[in-house]
């Protein structure tokens, strides 16, 4: 079969890079590592079990969702583990279970259809999730929203995500008239308002964009997405008088330099890091991205930019353009409206949430911390992305 | 002594090399990737939404009619194959038309769902009956099963 074989051409290309790229690690340490070359062919070997099992047992679906979202975190994965092997190790055991779930969601998730009707089901489970940080939650890197339990850290608004586009699909599905908004409306706002008071813009941003877009593949008119976008500024207006963090984000904005040692140190060091590795990078192991505070996290990004070249970040948008074309595609082809919403909801926030860290990092716009899906380490952000991408891939399967 | 520092200078050069080296092979593939994957994808979009062809080692599925009931248009021992999607109801747009007051319209249809068939019941009066019991919106069949709408009923071969 034709997509056969173009699926295993792609897979093969990125085994090899895998490997090639651990072996180049394996050589830098002084000594032979071969733990590195273990963990390229683990990761090999769990990517071509994913692809063997989405492709034996549902060929309806669409396998570039999972290809994708696979070369992805692999190229992560690189660079985490020349930062620090050991968060490696556990970014892959997020990996795995990442996939797991993926499988999980496809085997076990009936037809999505059925789901629309529990409407109020999300409502309350968003405001949950959202809700939590700003009462119980513990304060990381400046922003409010990480919640300890029992040993266990995570962040709540992760999972709210999910639930809120969840939410706005099953409230939108059958827009009729204006009436019907006023309600999302409130719970947008909702939403938006506790991530200020959580100092957790980068979300903010987040969840503004995913609203405004599934408003306006609801609705169709363009006057809606005017007016949130005016609102959106008089409430961005209103939280830079309000909150001193906001201020403080904007002013490393517009000039980072006078405060390079202490308020802008971070987005200072990703910039001279980014510049440093120039088109093809320092090469693995050669350049300093250590310098660069939480550089497996937020700053991945400005590391691989730094070691690998501003080709393999340029490569890695163009890749998550791929994946949300991949994710848009099985929403065009969705057959009812909660499949199509629920799709452009979750490939809008993928979407998203590179532009944000992406557009971040390299000081284009305010820097907000969140993680680069798929790339960076965090096993939250891993098991939320690859879980909207079982949704999807279960929507692209319905597409008939 | 001074040869281990030498040996340290050695392997340290030697190291920046090959990272040098390595790091355009790394770009060199990823843009590889990226090659194969438009290719792929510029394919997808020259096809259009149409579904990709099934692979021929997929198992097919006839419906044979064993009792043709009150109805004059189907003849017992007829076999009706199922290639993507069988609609079944009195009307002339349905793919197998069965004329007789029990069926409705729009009475059910069969599709390929992952190397399955599924029956879906399409809300009709008097409901679809697999195997003795009537379904609820769908159901898998298998070969074998036997299916009865109206008083017309077929065997699912394969």
């Amino acid at each position: 079969m034709e997509s056969l074989k173009d699926e295993k051409k792609l897979l093969r290309a990125t085994y090899l890079f895998c490997l090639v790229s651990f072996f180049n690690l394996a050589v830098i340490k002084p000594t032979f590592d071969s733990s590195a070359l273990i963990i390229g062919v683990v990761i090999c070997v769990l990517m071509g079990y994913a692809h063997f099992v989405v492709r034996r047992f549902f060929p309806d679906g669409d396998k570039y969702i999972l290809i994708f979202a696979c070369i992805l975190s692999s190229i992560g994965m690189v660079m985490i583990y020349r930062l620090s092997a050991p968060s490696a190790i556990k970014q892959i055991i997020w990996f795995v279970l990442g996939i797991a779930a993926f499988i999980l969601i496809v085997v076990l998730l009936p037809e999505l259809k059925r789901y629309g009707k529990y409407r109020y089901v999300y409502l309350v489970c968003t405001l949950l999730f959202i809700g939590m940080a700003t009462f119980i939650g513990t304060s990381v890197n400046g922003s409010q929203n990480w919640v300890r339990f029992h040993g266990l850290s995570f962040q709540p608004s992760e999972f709210g995500k999910l639930f809120f586009i969840a939410y706005l699909a099953s409230s939108l599905k059958d827009y009729k008239n204006f009436k019907q908004l006023i309600e999302p409306a409130c719970v947008v706002m909702a939403t938006l308002g506790f991530m200020v008071l959580q100092k957790d813009l980068g979300s903010a941003l987040i969840f503004f964009t995913i609203a405004v877009a599934m408003l306006y593949i609801a609705t169709e008119k363009a006057k809606y997405v005017i007016v949130s976008l005016a609102l959106f500024v008089i409430g961005a207006m209103v939280s830079y008088k309000l909150f001193s963090h906001v201020r403080l984000r904007v002013m490393i904005w517009q000039n980072p330099w006078p405060y390079k040692a202490n308020q802008s140190y971070q987005v200072v060091q990703s910039m001279y890091s980014i510049a440093w590795g120039g088109l093809s990078g320092t090469g693995l192991g050669l350049g300093f991205p250590n310098i660069v505070p939480v550089n497996i996290d937020d700053f991945i990004f400005s590391a691989i930019c730094e070691e690998m070249g501003a080709l393999i970040g340029f490569a890695i948008m163009i890749l998550f353009f791929l994946l949300v074309y991949r994710c848009m595609r099985a929403a065009i082809l969705a057959e009812d409206k909660f499949s199509r919403m629920l799709a452009v909801g979750y490939s809008s926030m993928i979407a998203a949430q590179v532009l944000v860290i992406v557009g971040g990092v390299t000081n284009m716009i305010p820097l907000t911390g969140i993680t680069l899906p798929l790339v960076s380490y965090g096993g939250t952000s891993m098991l939320i992305t690859f879980m909207a991408l079982g949704v999807l891939q279960k929507i692209s399967e319905g597409g008939r | 002594m001074s040869s281990n520092i030498y040996l340290a200078g050695i392997s340290l050069s030697g190291l920046g090399q090959l990272s040098t080296v390595f790091k355009f092979i790394i770009i060199g593939i990823i843009y590889v990737i990226i090659f194969f994957a438009l290719k792929i994808m510029y394919k997808d979009l020259k096809n259009g939404d149409k579904k990709q062809v099934r692979s021929q080692k997929q198992k097919t599925f006839g419906l044979e009619v064993v009792d043709a009931g009150i109805s004059k248009t189907l003849k017992i021992g007829s076999v009706v194959p199922i290639n993507g999607e069988v609609t079944i109801g009195r009307r002339e747009d349905n793919v197998v038309v069965i004329e007789e007051g029990y069926v409705s319209g729009h009475h059910a249809r069969i599709y390929q769902k992952n190397n399955n068939y599924v029956l879906e019941d399409l809300k009709s009066t008097n409901g679809t009956v697999l195997n003795g019991e009537r379904i609820d919106n769908k159901v898998y069949i298998r070969s074998g099963d036997e299916l009865k709408i109206g008083t017309t009923l077929f065997k699912v071969i394969g």
